[in-house]
């Protein structure tokens, strides 16, 4: 039921994400549904409890890149207009503000260790990003050549 | 000799767009196409490539183009030989519009298969630029919407979420006359921030203090610089350093700007205000 509960939710909040962002018609609705597919992949990677806290990160930036791709390629639109939605329900905001917390609090012991926590997380979503991106830049640049097109 | 006969090809097409368009107007097409995107949000590698192409397609030689976050540079030579060459400097940071950053990019495929009239193509350029986005209305819903949604995906119940909306719509209220005035983004991170902290403030004095910061990680949410963050790991990617670590400044000084914001008005309020 959480499970249901936590990507509607993140449905909504990428929806109105990427109205903030301009986002009109299909790429819109399909933006949202990305919102929804990362949240909901990651709470089913965090379901072994064996996993480092790191790996449902790392799958679900996969997961929700191979899906922006695709998209990019269905729509004809760029890649980043599904990125952007599908990526903030994963964005560590309580790591980056608890950080921030414990800073003006002067604990710095807990404040880097929570940074630490936050900027690991940052890079993992952006390594997961950027190694699917590669390969679809190489397929896209394959097609594009053979169809003429940008 | 092949190469002789590819060179004598290449005359014979430019010699023939020269006739039917201007290089220059060709040219300043790319360059203002390009500003579009930069100005939008695009990464610098799609940038270069859209214009590159574009460049390409009306058979301009030896076109290059250079950009990075807020510069563009484009050059080619024309059928005559003349090397032609505009630069473009976007004043500020770029705004974050995707809608115009897929319109300009549908564009330059069109121009790229059908290469129609550069001037008229450039006032299509510009009538995109210039389009307005969604009413004020619909964007402050939508910030309100979002710190809502991800107050209750974030854990918090629904009184605390609606006093996030509420003080997200507030916020971006305020926020709006100084946008016009003053775009800097990170001034207005700063100034976001601390409108947030001190209208969320006061949730610390009610039963659902514990929610306290849930609301706000929400709220903050609206401030966190994501095409910014996607656009330099993209560009980095794409083995354009320059762009891609340029963005990653922007990402940093954005978010390090929300922390001091807020750091800063909690700091204080938690002298003239404490709790517990």
């Amino acid at each position: 039921m959480e499970i249901v509960e936590s990507t509607f939710y993140a449905l909504i909040a990428s929806f109105a994400f990427m109205i903030v962002f301009e986002v009109r018609g299909k790429a819109l609705l399909a933006g949202s549904i990305g919102g929804a597919i990362s949240q909901l992949s990651f709470m089913l990677f965090q379901l072994p409890d064996y996993l480092p806290y790191l790996l449902p990160y790392f799958f679900s930036s996969i997961v929700l890149t191979l899906y922006s791709e695709i998209m990019a390629r269905v729509l004809k639109k760029p890649a980043t207009v599904f990125l952007i939605g599908a990526l903030f329900p994963l964005v560590p905001g309580r790591g980056i503000y608890e950080s921030m917390v414990y800073f003006v609090d002067g604990q710095q012991s807990l404040f880097f260790a929570k940074l630490q926590e936050t900027l690991a997380i940052t890079m993992t979503l952006a390594m997961g990003i950027m190694m699917v991106s590669v390969i679809f830049r190489n397929f896209n640049l394959r097609s594009y050549f053979k169809k003429g097109q940008v | 000799m092949a190469q002789e006969e590819l060179d004598t090809a290449v005359d014979t097409a430019a010699k023939k767009t020269d006739t039917r368009y201007k290089s220059v107007d060709c040219l300043e097409l790319g360059l203002w196409l390009g500003y579009g995107l930069m100005a939008n949000g695009a990464e610098a590698i799609r940038v270069e490539d859209s214009v590159t192409r574009i460049l390409n397609a009306y058979d301009l030689r030896e076109a290059e183009v250079y950009s990075v976050s807020n510069y563009l540079h484009v050059s080619a030579r024309s059928c005559s030989g003349k090397p032609i060459s505009f630069g473009k400097r976007m004043q500020g940071s770029s705004s974050n519009n995707l809608d115009k950053v897929d319109r300009l990019n549908d564009l330059a495929r069109h121009i790229t298969s059908e290469t129609p009239d550069p001037v008229l193509t450039l006032q299509e350029v510009k009538k995109i630029i210039n389009s307005p986005g969604y009413p004020f209305k619909t964007h402050a819903f939508s910030v309100s919407l979002a710190a809502f949604a991800f107050s209750l995906l974030l854990g918090s119940s629904i009184v605390p979420a609606l006093w996030a909306a509420a003080a997200s719509l507030i916020m971006i209220n305020i926020l709006r006359p100084i946008r016009k005035h003053y775009a800097n983004p990170i001034f207005i991170n700063l100034v976001g921030s601390v409108l947030i902290t001190t209208l969320l403030w006061p949730v610390n004095f009610t039963k659902y203090s514990s929610e306290s910061i849930l609301i706000m990680t929400a709220s903050f949410m609206y401030f966190f610089p994501g095409i910014a963050l996607i656009n330099s790991i993209r560009d980095l990617m794409a083995g354009d350093y320059s762009a891609g670590l340029a963005k990653m400044a922007e990402v940093l000084l954005l978010a390090v700007s929300v922390a001091v914001g807020s750091g800063a008005s909690m700091a204080l309020l938690g002298k003239i205000w404490p709790f517990a």
